[in-house]
């Protein structure tokens, strides 16, 4: 990966690696941790399974979004080491991109008030 | 409780076999570490009946994630998504040649066959399919010997030439049909050379497992399906010129001309290869 990629040319993203990535983001976690941080805050909607999981770890991971950290063991979950991950300058850039895009996108949407209880407002604050 | 995570955790593993070898690698242990926290997780909060429905989701997920992976897998007998266009030529290609073919040599050597209705003429475009797939899977092995690399392109190659001779054979004047007779079985054994090498040297460098031919047997099986869709192809032929039998002929050729156009065998596609170096940066 070179450094000077452009975080427009990552977009659209997946809803899958939008949301492993966003898990991300403030702490760094192990699999399992990401797939129960993923169930919470999209309240069981989005549930990621193993495969899914990993398949999409691996990508991220090969465009240089994510990085491993370390094995370490988490407290909570026994003994058993585990590995981390984290999210990279140029994945923290392409989130923001992600997010600009999809917050653009329900502005237009709430100027056509089909967000209900959304302000139409003309751009970003 | 532990029995339960340790019973779905020796299953688990056997399932993670279904996915391709570099991935099982750098994954497998951390997918079963997390199947073993989900599945102690579902156990602690609805017992049987949540253990149960979290084992369908996962299953479900594993058929669907296993095929992406090997799809995307890249190099090596792994099926990437440019390995999967060569891969369908493969799995079609190769029984619509042997099929097609099986009515009229069985008419060669005067045996009364079974017809199984698929014209003589589908050899051409199924010859040239395998030949195909086979190059480039070939090409995908990863290491080995350039020797043996190159004897099984040229057998490749050669039972192509061979089959398509033959098939204009049996379009020449009567008196040449022989020589379909004599070529186009010479071309099923050099291409079956070619494909056994591959096996062969896949095998040895341990490039797939069994499992990896799954994906495979799923795209012949659509390659079947799709090609039943044709009216004529699997309904009886007695004339090249039958309308089904031309459109299901203009079709393939037109398929066939689209993914050479798109990815041709060798890797050699400026925009592709263009593409590919830009990803490598």
């Amino acid at each position: 990966m070179t450094r000077d990629q452009n975080p427009q040319d990552f977009l659209p993203m997946s809803e899958s690696a939008f949301q492993i990535m966003l898990s991300l983001v403030g702490a760094d976690r192990h699999g399992y941790g990401i797939m129960k941080e993923v169930e919470a805050r999209t309240e069981r909607r989005l549930s990621l399974a193993p495969g899914t999981l990993y398949g999409a770890i691996k990508r991220l991971k090969h465009q240089g979004l994510i990085a491993e950290v370390e094995e370490r063991v988490d407290p909570e979950l026994g003994d058993e080491r585990r590995r981390y991950y984290t999210i990279t300058g140029l994945g923290r850039g392409v989130m923001r991109a992600e997010a600009a895009r999809v917050a653009d996108m329900a502005r237009h949407a709430a100027a056509k008030d089909l967000l209900p209880g959304w302000l139409p407002i003309a751009g970003p604050p | 409780m532990d029995d339960i995570v340790a019973t779905s955790d020796r299953v688990y593993r056997l399932v993670l076999n279904v996915y391709p070898r570099g991935f099982r690698d750098e994954y497998g242990e951390e997918m079963a570490q997390a199947m073993r926290d989900q599945v102690g997780d579902a156990w602690a909060t609805r017992r049987t009946v949540g253990v149960t429905a979290l084992w369908l989701k996962v299953l479900l997920d594993t058929a669907r994630s296993a095929f992406t992976e090997h799809f995307k897998e890249g190099r090596g007998m792994s099926f990437s998504r440019r390995g999967l266009g060569y891969g369908l030529a493969t799995a079609i290609g190769f029984p619509l040649a042997l099929v097609s073919y099986l009515d009229l040599a069985g008419e060669l050597v005067g045996f009364e066959t079974a017809k199984n209705g698929l014209h003589p003429s589908f050899a051409g475009p199924g010859f040239v399919l395998a030949g195909m797939g086979l190059h480039e899977l070939h090409q995908r092995l990863g290491s080995t010997s350039t020797d043996s690399k190159a004897s099984t392109i040229r057998a490749v190659w050669l039972g192509v030439a061979l089959g398509l001779a033959g098939i204009a054979g049996m379009y020449a004047p009567t008196e040449f049909d022989f020589f379909a007779g004599f070529t186009v079985p010479a071309a099923f054994v050099s291409l079956t050379f070619g494909l056994a090498n591959m096996g062969r040297i896949a095998l040895r460098n341990k490039t797939f497992g069994p499992f990896s031919f799954v994906p495979l047997a799923v795209a012949a099986s659509a390659g079947v399906w799709f090609l039943s869709l044709f009216p004529g192809v699997f309904g009886g032929y007695r004339d090249v010129a039958q309308p089904s039998t031309l459109v299901a002929h203009v079709t393939l050729w037109f398929i066939l001309g689209a993914v050479l156009w798109a990815d041709p065998p060798g890797n050699t596609h400026p925009v592709r290869a263009a593409e590919e170096e830009k990803q490598i940066n």
